[in-house]
């Protein structure tokens, strides 16, 4: 019998229970915080213009998140399933829901007689939320009690040791309450860094391991730069506005200074200059090279480097955004990062630049890479580089190559150069454990707090 | 990257040994080709350069070149045929070529299959029919063997490919799927390119050909127009159509152009080059004897001739990538397979050290991290409206010419833009929220574009009260932490609050902002809870 129990038969005192209902998020319900999955499919189903095949919806969600948004939505009336097409009826929203869930993150609770109070179960069966008894026990002295407590010598209770309490040597004479230590304690938000960051961090340190220095560089950027200086044709189609973001104010730019850069590249463009090439066979022109743009790879960088300077060694990096006419989608960015590395050397070869990649690849820690012929305009020969990632099989993941005769002749440079480049944002997905390629640009802070570290 | 489909029995019975669909698979991977198994056919994507390899016949004979089961034949060799076409002046599509294939059958898949082929050629080197475009026309069924290439007027009358009925050229135009997709490329005025036989338009360039000359299962030749803007373009292509027809069996016959254009097409013509071992050696880093090269570029399907130091490599006509002695060695790494090239190891250098600006950016994530910071990381990309919003003039920031959305038509030049956006979405956040950015901006700057990045720090912090000091505080304790001076001064800015908003001066220098965020501002933006901001230029700090 406890001790309350105890003075309570003797009828010193009296005792009145309230239960109240504790409200916990789940793992489960943390990851809908900001939209549940109905809300998800409703928002889907909207972008797609009102309906989507089943089969479409997969390439979003998972079949089992499929499952649930499914199975609420029509719940809810949302939406109708006629033939494994999905359509929507209604752009329902589930505030009430996600209000609790945003309330019982810091802590939340309530009464059964409250009318969230349903809410709170509805959410509690789907697994949202854990709902646990808080019995608070009033305990009050009896008349009988009161008389009797007089007659005790006084007995002071700590709640929260203080420093008055250490300082003035109450304790020695006081009970120190004891905590209910089993119970889950108020979340914490500590600062962190970012996922994406830390990840591209960690390729600058390899790139630095190696021996390469970091060099940085513009956005925006000319044509001439981003194509011209790398043997690509004028009339590629990458250069055109369904692929290069082109630059309103202004629309044209100066290439005044390199005038006899400009004309070698010409030259090598219509004719293959004198570097033994055939050239495009076309006539060159200055105003497509001055046209600004965003840079749609690092490697206007690396070249942009390598004109001015021409003397080997040179071993130098870059990792930075790089821009494309791109729809946002799980899988697509409009702006993204890549990796790109340009190594000079006398002597350098072919086989030393798979030896390179071989090296970049055992150093973050990919275990099996295979090479396949490959094609970039300003490289020959060129590769590819597949590596095996877990779970997802071979992705391409490296282009490299030796920058074409064209290009050295152009720039004056004499000696080979062998240029790689690395896609991150796939590589990041996969050793970050994201299969929506925005998770990496997320505006949701709360995303960033939660995000559970994979080792 | 071009892809196209190929019926997995056709290609076997071309390749006329046993493989496996994984062998397939390989070989075609070290010939630079990705394929995938889709029902009865093999959907293979080729390198950009390789755009001859889109037929059933070219992969067949390029496996069985690099499995050494036949040795490559790069001649073609064209008699002349009595087809002859007068070219007129046609100013908004100048060049033509043609050719006559006889003796090739025209069977369900291989009609497929060149149907295919046309259409990749037009999205590729035809730049979507604007630069190339190809007719393939029935030869038995060609009214005459007189053939002009002229301007027409749009009330010329035609039989437009599968419509069956006649109509006007502007008919065409204006009615027709493909004259709505096609047929402002090349219109001039009230005139359009056709190629006329005799009385008859057999095609109407680039746009559709007539119903007249239609090629179908069963026709047993070819005559070929191909029309552009390009005049070595269209030869090009020319000599991808007709090798394909040649390498099914096809003989393939010149044509005489005259008129303005005068010449003898195609032109299959190997292409040589003398290619010496030192230089395949000296780039690859291998060293291979001259027999090793030959043997190499025979895999890759290329005539060789040994001489004492060189070889003379005869480049079959298709091979358009070509340009350079450089592409040829890229041919006999293939040939070898850059996994039996075997890797030479890297010489590691000295590691280099973080420079300046690292070592800042790393120690600022650091010391945020520490006052309770959560590091955001946000698009450039942005939308004009927030900039203006925030009171930034329009020519401070870039606009785009072809934005892919409105929501991301700029690029910003200030992190509070993002920021406030980020806090938008975390209002559900549990408060308060506290978050830094460093990256690039992109702001004015002299040279050649007239912009510029500039890396900056900017911080945030969103309660349901907030106050100046609450940021002013870990600013300045960051700062000092650093080794930097740092006082603020009362300032203005456009989106902050006057009299809370100040300028921060760090070693004398002005490097940014700090204040709360103006009321209308949060509202417009959707913003319920309190802002205090502030945003400093790293690239400042470094000067």
């Amino acid at each position: 019998m406890s001790a309350i129990e105890l003075l309570k038969s003797k009828g010193l005192v009296r005792v009145e229970d309230i239960v109240w209902k504790s409200v916990r998020v789940s793992d489960e319900g943390v990851k809908y915080i900001n939209e549940l999955p109905e809300e998800k499919l409703i928002r889907v189903l909207d972008e797609c213009g009102g309906s989507a095949h089943i089969k479409e919806l997969l390439k979003v969600f998972d079949r089992k998140e499929l499952n649930i948004a499914i199975n609420w939505a029509r719940r809810r009336g949302w939406i109708q399933i006629v033939g494994g097409v999905v359509r929507l009826v209604k752009k329902g929203v589930a505030y009430a829901e996600r209000d609790i869930l945003r309330r019982a993150l810091a802590g939340l609770r309530v009464s059964v007689s409250e009318p969230n109070y349903e809410i709170v179960r509805g959410l509690a069966r789907r697994g949202l939320v854990l709902v646990s008894d808080v019995i608070e026990r009033y305990v009050e002295l009896t008349d009988e009690g009161l008389k009797l407590a007089s007659t005790l010598p006084k007995v002071t209770v700590i709640s929260r040791l203080s420093s008055d309490v250490l300082k003035r040597g109450i304790w020695r004479s006081a009970i120190i309450r004891p905590y209910n230590v089993s119970a889950e304690p108020p979340l914490a938000y500590p600062g962190r860094k970012h996922y994406y960051v830390e990840f591209l961090e960690m390729f600058r340190e390899i790139m630095r391991d190696l021996g390469f220095e970091e060099i940085d560089g513009d956005y925006v950027e000319l044509e001439f730069w981003n194509f011209d200086a790398l043997f690509q044709a004028q009339d590629h189609p990458a250069r055109d506005i369904h692929d290069t973001l082109q630059v309103l104010n202004p629309q044209l730019g100066s290439l005044k200074g390199i005038e006899d850069l400009v004309s070698r590249v010409k030259e090598v463009h219509e004719n293959g200059g004198s570097c033994g090439s055939r050239g495009w066979g076309y006539r060159w022109s200055l105003d497509i090279a001055r046209r600004v743009i965003l840079r749609t790879h690092t490697t206007a960088l690396t070249i942009k480097y390598l004109a001015y300077h021409k003397e080997p060694p040179i071993r130098v990096f870059t990792i930075g955004r790089v821009f494309r006419a791109e729809s946002i989608d799980y899988k697509h960015l409009p702006e993204f990062y890549q990796l790109d590395g340009i190594i000079m050397e006398k002597g350098f070869t072919f086989r030393k630049l798979l030896g390179l990649l071989k090296e970049v690849a055992y150093r973050i820690g990919v275990k099996e890479l295979k090479f396949k012929p490959g094609y970039f305009p300003f490289t020959e020969p060129s590769v590819e580089g597949y590596v095996k990632l877990e779970g997802i099989g071979w992705v391409e993941v490296f282009g490299a190559g030796l920058f074409r005769p064209e290009i050295l002749h152009a720039l004056g440079v004499k000696y080979p150069v062998g240029a790689w480049g690395l896609g991150l944002e796939r590589f990041a997905m996969a050793v970050l454990g994201f299969n929506d390629i925005r998770d990496l640009f997320s505006y949701d802070v709360s995303k960033l707090r939660n995000y559970v570290i994979r080792w | 990257m071009p892809t196209f489909k190929v019926r997995v029995s056709r290609l076997m019975r071309l390749i006329g040994v046993r493989l496996s669909l994984d062998e397939l698979i390989d070989v075609l991977f070290k010939l630079k080709a990705e394929a995938e198994i889709e029902n009865d056919y093999l959907v293979v994507e080729v390198g950009p350069d390789r755009l001859d390899m889109m037929s059933s016949i070219k992969l067949a004979k390029a496996i069985r070149w690099f499995l050494g089961i036949e040795k490559p034949s790069p001649n073609y060799v064209t008699e002349s045929s009595d087809v002859v076409v007068e070219v007129k002046e046609v100013p908004s599509r100048p060049y033509i070529v043609a050719a006559v294939v006889e003796g090739v059958v025209i069977d369900e898949d291989l009609l497929e299959e060149l149907i295919q082929l046309q259409e990749k050629l037009h999205i590729t080197y035809g730049r979507g029919r604007r630069k190339v475009a190809i007719g393939l026309h029935d030869l038995s069924k060609l009214p005459c063997r007189k053939i002009r290439y002229e301007e027409v007027n749009l009330s010329t009358k035609m039989i437009p490919l599968f419509v069956g009925k006649e109509m006007t050229v502007k008919e065409v135009l204006e009615v027709t799927e493909q004259g709505q997709k096609y047929g402002k490329i090349s219109l001039r005025g009230n005139k359009h390119p056709a190629v006329i036989a005799c009385n008859d338009i057999i095609a109407l360039p680039p746009v559709i050909n007539s119903e007249i000359t239609r090629l179908e299962v069963g026709s047993k030749g070819l005559f070929i127009d191909v029309t552009g803007t390009d005049w070595k373009a269209i030869n090009d292509v020319l000599n991808i159509l007709t090798t394909t027809l040649a390498d099914e069996g096809g003989k393939v016959r010149a044509v005489r152009l005259t008129g303005v254009i005068n010449a003898k097409v195609p032109n299959l013509k190997c292409q040589e080059i003398s290619l010496s071992p030192n230089y395949v050696n000296e780039v690859l880093g291998t060293s291979l004897t001259i027999n090793d090269v030959a043997k190499a570029l025979m895999r890759l399907g290329h005539g060789v001739e040994i001489g004492s130091t060189d070889l003379i490599v005869k480049i079959p006509p298709y091979r358009l990538d070509i340009l350079h002695p450089i592409d040829l060695v890229e041919d006999v790494a293939v040939g070898i397979g850059y996994d039996e090239l075997g890797i030479e190891e890297l010489s590691i250098g000295k590691p280099t050290e973080l420079s300046r600006r690292g070592k800042l950016i790393k120690n600022l994530r650091e010391l945020l991290v520490g006052h309770g910071f959560i590091e955001v990381h946000t698009f450039t990309l942005t939308d004009e409206e927030v900039l203006k919003l925030l009171g930034y003039e329009r020519d401070s920031y870039v606009k785009l010419k072809n934005p892919v959305s409105m929501e991301l038509n700029a690029l910003k030049n200030t992190h509070l833009a993002t920021l406030l956006l980020v806090l938008r979405k975390s209002q559900h956040a549990a408060l308060p929220v506290k978050i830094f950015e460093i990256g690039n901006v992109v702001v004015k700057k002299e040279g050649p574009t007239g912009w510029g990045n500039e890396l900056r720090l900017g911080m945030a912090l969103m309660d349901s009260e907030v106050s100046f000091e609450e940021l002013q505080a870990p600013l300045f304790s960051v700062m000092r932490l650093l080794g930097f001076e740092i006082k603020t001064k009362p300032s203005k800015h456009p989106a902050l609050i006057d009299g809370r908003c100040a300028k921060v001066i760090i070693n004398g220098k002005n490097a940014g902002y700090i204040g709360e965020v103006k009321p209308e501002v949060l509202t417009k933006l959707g913003i319920e809870y309190p802002v205090v901001v502030s945003e400093v230029s790293i690239d400042k700090l470094l000067i």
